[in-house]
């Protein structure tokens, strides 16, 4: 009961937040795509609010419901002020052509949900502690951040470096989060925040390409999604890159309807949950430098300088106070990061100038994509079905597609650069982490492909 | 016009069936391990071994750690282990031990070291001879089912 009733705060207050700046909509218009960004956006505000609340004081489940009803009763306020919010919506979605098609893809679509969600649950009664990385970090951040409540500093200055207490906390406070709602701790609060998440990812990209394209175009999407080798296993193993992938795409998203919906309050929505990727694991810092160099580079060449630089400033205006809690966190709390700490411009270059390094990181991500991401629903099924259902580039897309692809190269880019200067032994670096880091990225790809791809709709209207 | 359409349409339900169809392959793979997934996960059933410890921990800070293998081995085995399966995977064994000793233990700080005051020994297959300690400074105080003891530091 009360972790409902957590679920139903924690949605409220992003959902509140996400009306607040989607302008010029009623609050019930493309209530899936708000309901899942919304989702994330609470899960990111709730954990900041929680975590800062336990490095004060030992907190007890009447502080966290009184400061969470506190903010949202502000959100409320400032959204009832802003516009009527039960207005009826005049708007209705469009129903495309073809009965058969509305009825097979949505239907092989729920049947895929349905299947994969039982795989999640079976690999979670397997695993429900997650895998390695999750009890040696995330579950075991959680667990500190719960169990030394007003003391958590003690976790930043003490915890042993293998448990890499450099790392962002959205997922672990989380987790600690539900804990404390339900009273004590229990396995299922890892279990629900990487089901929510992994779950939540796949109907974001649905409602998105839904909004952007056609609906059966969304569905496919999110079969692909969920058919992709090693989505469910990685979303049950509770590490953060599939909640780090929900917050790239949701940016992403965020920036592409901003062009649909001409509403530029978007922009301040996606620099939201920039900021929230970065809360939830370090490659969201990349991120964000990503995604400002794409996005302002594309409205560079589309519309000058002044649309470009005032579009990157409303980025930065949803950004800044996550940033700045991040900047406060990173400075005061958390020890420096494995990778950056104690190292001379030498050893940077020593790494940086020997080509066999790049042979090494080159070879592992044509092993990795091959492995993970070339089964039979994954590269070669997307590259074959392109092929018969062909291409078609809307004008209107074109600049979001260039964001996207332009921000997923710069990361790509990033991340193998990480692999260049990284003082671990290379081999071992690769072989754990780069087909993670490629998951991440994978949501975003496929975001990209079906704006790029043919419709069924489209197929089916021209026959 | 008819083979484009036909093939369009044949692309859409390729790719409907093959996503659906190895999602229900792989659903019903996991099913086939009925009841293994209902067994106690390794990870619980490590933590049931250190309940006794953490109950008896409950007052403590930190902890220092020891095992079959050295302190400074514990983590760089694994670097050099790397391409062989069965050694690597002998060594993340290793790693894994003091990991979940953390996990197991928390909010109690547990430090790859044995100089400190208290000392966590886990020995899961059977316990070294008093000798093993003794060479380190190390008296027991309390030893626990399971392979586990807890140790003080003489030098402390």
């Amino acid at each position: 009961m009360m972790l409902l009733l957590s679920l139903f705060i924690l949605f409220l207050i992003g959902l509140f937040t996400v009306n607040i700046f989607w302008t010029k909509e009623n609050i019930f218009n493309h209530i899936g795509l708000k309901a899942c960004i919304a989702f994330g956006i609470g899960s990111g505000i709730t954990s900041i609010i929680y975590f800062f609340q336990t490095l004060f004081y030992k907190i007890s489940i009447t502080n966290v419901i009184v400061s969470e009803i506190f903010i949202l009763l502000i959100l409320a306020a400032i959204l009832f002020y802003k516009k009527p919010i039960f207005k009826v919506s005049k708007e209705t979605c469009k129903v495309e052509s073809g009965k058969i098609l509305n009825i097979f893809i949505p239907t092989s679509f729920y049947l895929t949900a349905i299947s994969s969600f039982l795989s999640f649950v079976i690999f979670s009664l397997k695993s429900p502690h997650g895998n390695w990385d999750a009890w040696t970090i995330w579950n075991l951040h959680a667990r500190f951040i719960y169990r030394l409540s007003g003391h958590v500093v003690d976790f930043f200055r003490n915890c042993p470096d293998w448990a890499h207490p450099d790392y962002p906390l959205l997922i672990p406070a989380a987790i600690s989060r539900f804990n404390q709602y339900s009273g004590h701790e229990q396995l299922f609060s890892a279990i629900l925040v990487a089901g929510l998440f992994a779950f939540g990812l796949v109907f974001l990209l649905v409602t998105s390409i839904s909004a952007l394209k056609t609906k059966n175009q969304g569905y496919l999407a999110g079969m692909v999604m969920l058919s992709t080798f090693v989505f469910i296993q990685q979303a049950a193993t509770q590490c953060a890159d599939i909640p780090i992938a929900f917050f790239f795409l949701a940016t992403l998203v965020l920036l592409c309807l901003k062009d649909k919906f001409k509403n530029n309050s978007l922009l301040i929505l996606a620099g939201i949950t920039a900021g929230l990727s970065a809360w939830c694991k370090n490659e969201g810092l990349l991120f964000i430098i990503s995604i400002f160099l794409a996005h302002f580079a594309v409205i560079l060449a589309k519309n000058g300088f002044k649309t470009a630089a005032r579009e990157v400033l409303l980025i930065f205006s949803g950004l800044f106070p996550v940033l700045i809690l991040l900047l406060y966190i990173k400075f005061q709390l958390f020890p420096p990061n494995d990778i950056f700490a104690n190292r001379g411009i030498s050893d940077y270059l020593s790494k940086i100038t020997n080509p066999a390094r790049y042979a090494e990181i080159f070879s592992q991500l044509l092993i990795n994509i091959k492995y993970y991401f070339c089964r039979l629903t994954g590269i070669p099924l997307l590259a074959v079905y392109a092929l018969l259902a062909g291409i078609n580039i809307k004008e209107e897309h074109k600049t979001d597609i260039n964001t996207v692809l332009i921000t997923l190269c710069l990361m790509l880019a990033g991340y193998l650069g990480i692999y260049v200067i990284t003082p671990h032994n290379l081999y071992w670096h690769l072989s754990t982490s780069l087909y993670r880091l490629l998951l991440q990225l994978w949501p975003g790809f496929i975001l990209l492909y079906f704006m790029i791809v043919k419709t069924p709709e489209e197929n089916f209207k021209n026959s | 016009m008819y083979l484009k359409s036909f093939l369009s349409k044949a692309g859409i339900v390729t790719l409907i069936l093959l996503a659906l169809l190895s999602n229900i392959y792989n659903s019903c793979k996991m099913l086939r391990t009925f009841p293994d997934f209902l067994k106690i996960d390794s990870v619980t059933a490590d933590e049931l071994r250190f309940l006794p410890l953490k109950e008896y921990l409950s007052n403590t800070r930190e902890v220092g750690y020891i095992t079959y293998t050295d302190n400074n081995k514990i983590f760089s085995l694994i670097e050099t282990r790397l391409k062989d399966e069965k050694t690597a995977n002998k060594a993340i064994d290793i790693m894994a031990q003091l990991v979940l000793t953390q996990y197991a233990l928390s909010p109690v700080f547990v430090y790859n070291q044995t100089d400190l005051p208290l000392v966590v020994g886990n020995f899961p297959d059977r316990l070294p001879d008093r000798e093993f300690f003794t060479k380190k400074h190390l008296i027991p105080v309390k030893t626990f089912p399971k392979g586990i003891i807890l140790l003080r530091n003489e030098a402390r």
